[in-house]
């Protein structure tokens, strides 16, 4: 008689122990490899839509056919400061061809990027990423950080230091020769 | 559904706190409360550093947190409260900036499974309790012998009685 509450007990109790270690296993392995993940390099461009400072959205769907030109930035960051003038340059050199350029601010608050942009003369998009999501699709480690996309939507090139018009001109040069066929 | 209220609770009050940016830099009176360093201190107690790992935003020497505790310094003298503050940090910025895991796997695994495996137990111990309860229940009414079928068995039951 007494037998009969413990046999109801076990089919509870034992995938309870085994589901728990599991789990954590589990889980914890899950984040290892995610942590392992390195940045994205190549592959398609997450999409993002973005608002912009002054008041417009951009959107990198909305983008396929063109280079764009991917760049995370923050006032707060030293060498973002001294690639500024570079990238008003890159901006100067080809837009008015198929080439799209967009600076995402990079956990910034906007009286300090508004006063960043305003310094450098900024005039190419830019906007800040609330809640950093687009930081988290790209895998951004820090700033400044740079992608250039072509014109099917994949990651060409990453630079993960301040850069330079001499280093971006060539580059995208070569990608705007591309035919944007898939 | 509710991921989507929450991060719409958020937008506003990011919004809402952003919309006194105008008045702020205007010199407006409603944004002239006194803050103390203390305040501010206290505030940024909760919040993190957004370049380094786990470092409280209170005690982090880096422009990042220099420019970040200013914030906090802005939003209080606008009449912000300290949840306030922490709500647009993290509409603005991100989990990051209250120190909860921004991976979503991990995030599930330091905050949500804690809480399931709690309320399980939870079950687990309220299931044994109320068998335990059920049990010495049972135990505790006195119960009938059942006749026996046996007939020799019944006359000795019955001789016993008799005896004693």
């Amino acid at each position: 008689m007494s037998d009969l509450p413990r046999q109801g007990r076990r089919p509870l109790l034992v995938p309870m122990l085994l589901l728990v270690p599991t789990l954590l296993v589990v889980g914890l392995g899950v984040i290892l490899w995610r942590g392992d993940q390195a940045q994205l390099s190549s592959g398609v461009a997450p999409n993002f839509r973005l608002a912009l400072y002054d008041g417009g959205t951009f959107d990198l769907s909305e983008q396929r056919g063109k280079v764009v030109l991917i760049n995370f930035w923050a006032s707060w960051c030293g060498p973002c400061r001294s690639e500024a003038a570079e990238l008003n340059a890159v901006w100067d050199t080809f837009r008015d061809r198929d080439f799209a350029m967009i600076g995402i601010g990079y956990l910034d608050n906007e009286r300090d990027a508004r006063a960043f942009l305003a310094e450098f003369g900024v005039e190419y998009p830019t906007g800040h990423d609330d809640g950093s999501r687009i930081a988290r699709a790209y895998r951004i480690r820090g700033v400044p950080e740079t992608f250039i996309v072509d014109r099917r939507g994949q990651i060409a090139h990453v630079i993960i230091a301040p850069t330079t018009i001499s280093v971006l001109r060539p580059l995208i040069e070569a990608l705007l020769a591309e035919d944007g066929q898939p | 559904m509710r991921d989507i209220v929450r991060r719409a609770f958020w937008l506003a009050i990011g919004c809402l706190l952003l919309s006194a940016a105008p008045a702020l830099a205007q010199g407006d009176p409603a944004c002239a409360q006194p803050v103390t360093d203390d305040d501010v201190n206290r505030v940024s107690r909760g919040l993190y550093c957004p370049v380094c790992e786990n470092v409280p935003l209170e005690v982090c020497p880096t422009e990042a947190c220099v420019r970040w505790r200013e914030q906090v310094r802005d939003l209080l003298a606008c009449g912000a409260s300290d949840q306030e503050v922490r709500e647009y940090f993290v509409a603005r910025f991100g989990q990051v900036a209250v120190g909860t895991p921004t991976d979503p796997t991990l995030q599930f695994f330091t905050m949500t499974l804690p809480l399931l495996l709690i309320g399980a137990l939870g079950i687990l111990i309220a299931l044994t309790l109320w068998r335990w309860r059920t049990q010495g229940a049972e135990s505790a009414v006195p119960s009938e012998l059942p006749k026996p079928d046996d007939p020799y068995r019944a006359a000795i039951e019955r001789e016993l009685d008799e005896r004693f």
